[in-house]
């Protein structure tokens, strides 16, 4: 029996092995250099907030993508919570009533997306695409395509409290992250997503139930897209079908640059919440350089895929050595 | 799993003893513990169980035996759950039993080996062992410590030196064969399905592995052994049962029968079961020469030539870098050194085209990941090695496609209700030979093969030494990896033989022995 052979490693080996931490310290570094002003404390926390915002809704996508699925109407349902929120805020006045069924809007939403892939066998990729055209037409009749927007005392002062001089929106991630995080890493429930989404057949065989976990993975992205949508509102205190339309594929970019693999069965949370600091960072620097806007896309899409390409190289090149 | 080690001091075969004392008058008639009764399953095109009546005994090794397609694959995967049988039923100590799946069967007690690999690639080993039922701690929350302690505690019990953090995807076949066999042992099993559990591990794990069979016997533990190798079948079983279409043949106490007989009722005749033998046809040309390869980062400056008409084996254990040798040459992995000659001249092959282009073909050890692909038709799977045989102007002739595919279809003996099934709906070992027709196909001057024989019937098993000797005779040169030795001492002219990752020697002719090769390969 040939024993497993462990490389060791050094420290650079280790910092070259996460892609994602090689970038972020990298580009740390070069802003302090090019742009010293980048690294204010007003700038972070806005960066953070950003970040906790999508990030939110990253967590889903990377235990959607955990399981061998993959969800585009993200955007849409984030879009949908904003409106349907503001809505139930401006009617009931009563926020607990309104987070409540903002959130079992989620649930729903999800659960369907997760239903009809699991039961009708459609594959996630057409079933999102289909409903992200549906939720934006709803939103759109709803609003008739109109920004709507609430001044909500309770609101309001969400979305400007702070503690220890960080925004609440970073505590709700924090919470969120920690939440899931302990959930895909230390519960049968968090292991079967990636049973799931690793060999679909074994984790049937193995007693399973994979279409449940699917279902779950959608459900859970549904109620996250809530969150995120609740969250935007306390921020702006407006909803609009112009708000988060990038959502679900920067969502994407951040798994994957956080190092998660597009084909299922590994990754985690924490690695997507570094993976989309790279990109709001990325983002708002591009602003803070004076680049113009329409270069931004151009930059943000080569980014993404340099990231993958050097990560798909270091990898290769450790597999040659074992 | 901590129970192997229980009571270590009772005398073998002492809870049975102690079973049989207490049934008194009983002992002549013992229990079945297993009774699988008419059982039928038919898939489209294919009658796979016609009626089939199984029993096993209590405590007993039960082997199960037949051609690629009899059956013995589908029956086990009614037993466990996995399939629905259209008709027959299922008794489990005197009760009529019915699963929906492979968790219901285990809670009563049945556990199987699957023949083909059933492990998710990017956990560890320790959770692949316990996969999605994993031991809880407080609050629900997985105890990971006590996860890791229990896969290592139980691989140790087994003789398995892992470690359990490491990914499935980096281990070896045969390293993943163990641990499978550890996932079935984990559950607390009395009936243990074992599918060919032996086709992809070496005589070191073999042996291994039966010692771990005879223990879990004397704890009256019911094994169901499956397996083409008939002298593996002979010498760890106590019945056999044979299995030809579908239908149960006989069943038979081993001690009183022999590999002969149960072959002759396999295959419905008597077969020959020697090396066939081929006058000695090789040329002087040299046609492959390896000089100093490195790869993988443990092989190391290996040389050796490869003449025209001539077929070399290489021997090793599994993980000894046999494979990762092959595929550097090949180019389905990078040489890190070295330099690899084809009729004299140097060549830089980077990629698998490349070593198509300098006419190699490799049949790689692992059908299901790398030899096919599993969605595709049977005739896709074979012709695509080639496909500038059958083009004419830029179209394929599908009629020169059929033939073609018939020819091979029926030289192999592969067992399909058409070429157009898709070939994950073979048999382990009609797959396998359909990674072999996919090579004999492409009529590359060098084939290199990595275990082709494996899960292939002793019938079969033949035919494709035949083929061997065939293509030898057309000139062709042939690289034979395999854990079988004998088929390696019989088949090859020439035989390497390498360990760690360095050659330990060569040998040709008289020299070839079993115990020649045995000593380089562990010294
Ligand atoms: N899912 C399936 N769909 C269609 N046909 C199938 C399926 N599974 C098995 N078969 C067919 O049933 C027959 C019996 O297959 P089975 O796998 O039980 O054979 P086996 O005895 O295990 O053979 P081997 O020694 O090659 O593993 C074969 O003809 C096979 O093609
Ligand atoms: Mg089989």
């Amino acid at each position: 029996m040939s024993k497993i052979k462990v490389n060791k490693g050094n420290p650079l080996e280790l910092m070259f092995s996460q892609t994602v931490l090689f970038l972020l310290f990298g580009f740390i570094i070069f802003m302090a250099i090019v742009k010293p002003s980048f690294l204010t404390w007003w700038n972070i926390h806005s960066i953070l907030i950003d970040v906790s915002i999508y990030g939110v809704v990253a967590c889903g996508m990377t235990i959607l993508i955990i399981s061998g699925e993959f969800d585009l109407s993200a955007s849409s349902q984030y879009m949908w919570a904003q409106v349907l929120f503001i809505s139930l805020l401006n009617v009931t006045k009563n926020p607990p009533v309104s987070i409540g069924l903002t959130l079992l809007s989620g649930l729903i939403l999800g659960t369907i997306n997760g239903l009809v892939v699991t039961k009708l066998h459609i594959n996630s990729f057409i079933t999102t695409l289909g409903t992200m055209t549906m939720i934006r037409g709803l939103c759109l009749v709803f609003t008739n395509g109109k920004m709507v927007s609430t001044d909500n005392a309770f609101i309001r002062a969400v979305g400007s409290a702070e503690f220890l001089g960080m925004s609440s929106f970073f505590y709700i991630y924090l919470v969120a992250l920690l939440i899931l995080s302990l959930i895909l890493a230390a519960t049968n429930f968090g292991r079967r997503f990636y049973a799931t989404g690793g060999n679909l057949e074994v984790a049937r065989l193995a007693g399973i139930n994979t279409a449940f976990q699917k279902t779950a993975s959608f459900s859970i992205m549904g109620i996250l897209c809530s969150i995120g949508g609740m969250m935007l509102v306390a921020q702006l205190r407006a909803g609009s079908t112009q708000y988060g339309t990038d959502l679900s594929l920067t969502c994407v970019a951040a798994t994957v640059i956080g190092g998660t693999r597009l084909s299922g069965g590994a990754g985690n949370c924490l690695r997507t919440a570094l993976g989309m600091l790279v990109i709001v960072m990325l983002y708002k620097a591009l602003v803070y350089l004076g680049l113009q806007a329409y270069y931004q896309n151009l930059v943000k899409g080569l980014v993404l895929i340099l990231v993958v390409m050097f990560d798909l190289f270091m990898s290769r090149r450790r597999a040659m050595t074992r | 799993m901590r129970p192997l080690s229980s009571n270590p001091r009772l005398p073998h075969g002492f809870s049975t003893f102690v079973k049989q004392k207490t049934s008194k008058r009983e002992t002549s008639v013992e229990k079945y513990i297993l009774e699988m009764r008419d059982i039928t399953k038919t898939f489209p095109g294919v009658k796979a169980l016609d009626k089939v009546s199984f029993a096993v005994k209590q405590g007993e090794i039960h082997g199960l035996v037949g051609e690629n397609g009899a059956g013995k694959s589908t029956l086990m995967k009614v037993l466990n759950g996995v399939l629905v049988p259209d008709s027959g039923t299922i008794v489990v100590d005197g009760v009529p039993v019915t699963f929906r799946n492979a968790k219901q069967a285990q809670a009563c007690g049945i556990s199987l080996i699957y023949q083909e690999f059933n492990l998710v690639n990017t956990l560890s080993v320790a959770e692949n062992i316990y996969l999605g039922f994993l031991q809880t701690g407080r609050a629900k929350f997985i105890d990971w410590t006590r996860v890791r302690a229990d896969a290592a505690h139980l691989l140790e019990n087994l003789g398995f030196d892992f470690n359990v953090r490491e990914k499935v995807q980096n281990l070896s076949v045969a390293e993943k064969q163990l641990v499978e066999i550890a996932k079935a042992l984990s559950v607390n099993a009395r009936i243990i399905a074992m599918d060919e559990p032996t086709s992809s591990i070496t005589k070191k794990e073999i042996d291994k592995l039966f010692s771990i069979i005879r223990r879990l016997k004397e704890r009256g533990i019911t094994i169901i052994y499956i397996s083409h190798k008939l002298d593996e079948v002979m010498a760890i079983c106590d019945s056999v049962t044979v299995l030809r279409d579908g239908h149960i043949i006989d069943t038979k106490i081993a001690t009183e029968t022999s590999s002969a007989e149960i072959i002759s009722k396999m295959v419905g005749r008597p077969v020959d079961m020697k090396y066939p033998r081929r006058p000695p046809i090789i040329h002087d040309e040299i046609v492959l020469e390896v000089r100093k390869v490195s790869c993988a980062g443990f092989v190391k400056d290996i040389s050796f030539s490869l003449k025209k008409g001539e077929v070399l084996g290489i021997a090793g254990l599994v993980g000894s870098g046999r494979t990762e040798l092959v595929e550097a040459i090949f180019g389905a992995r990078p040489l890190q050194g070295g330099d690899v000659y084809i009729h004299g001249r140097r060549t830089s092959i980077r990629n698998t085209a490349d070593g198509k282009r300098y006419s190699m073909g490799l049949v790689t050890e692992d059908r299901k990941e790398t030899g096919l692909a599993l969605h595709y038709s049977l005739a896709d799977n074979i012709v695509i090695t080639n496909l500038q045989k059958l083009c004419s102007g830029i179209f394929v002739n599908k009629k020169l496609m059929q033939a073609n595919v018939d020819q091979y279809v029926q030289e192999l003996g592969i067992k399909t209700p058409s070429s157009r099934q898709a070939v994950m709906y073979l048999s382990g070992g009609n797959q396998q030979k359909a990674v072999l027709a996919k090579w004999l196909f492409s009529e590359v001057e060098i084939l290199i093969l990595d275990e082709p024989t494996r899960g292939i019937d002793v019938g079969a098993k033949y035919e494709i030494y035949l083929l061997m000797n065939d293509l030898v005779k057309k000139g062709k040169s042939i690289i034979m990896i395999s854990s079988e030795l004998p088929e390696v001492l019989g088949m090859s002219d020439r035989v390497i033989v390498i360990n760690e990752g360095r050659k330990k020697g060569e040998l040709c002719g008289d020299a070839i022995s079993p115990e020649a090769v045995m000593s380089m390969a562990i010294q």
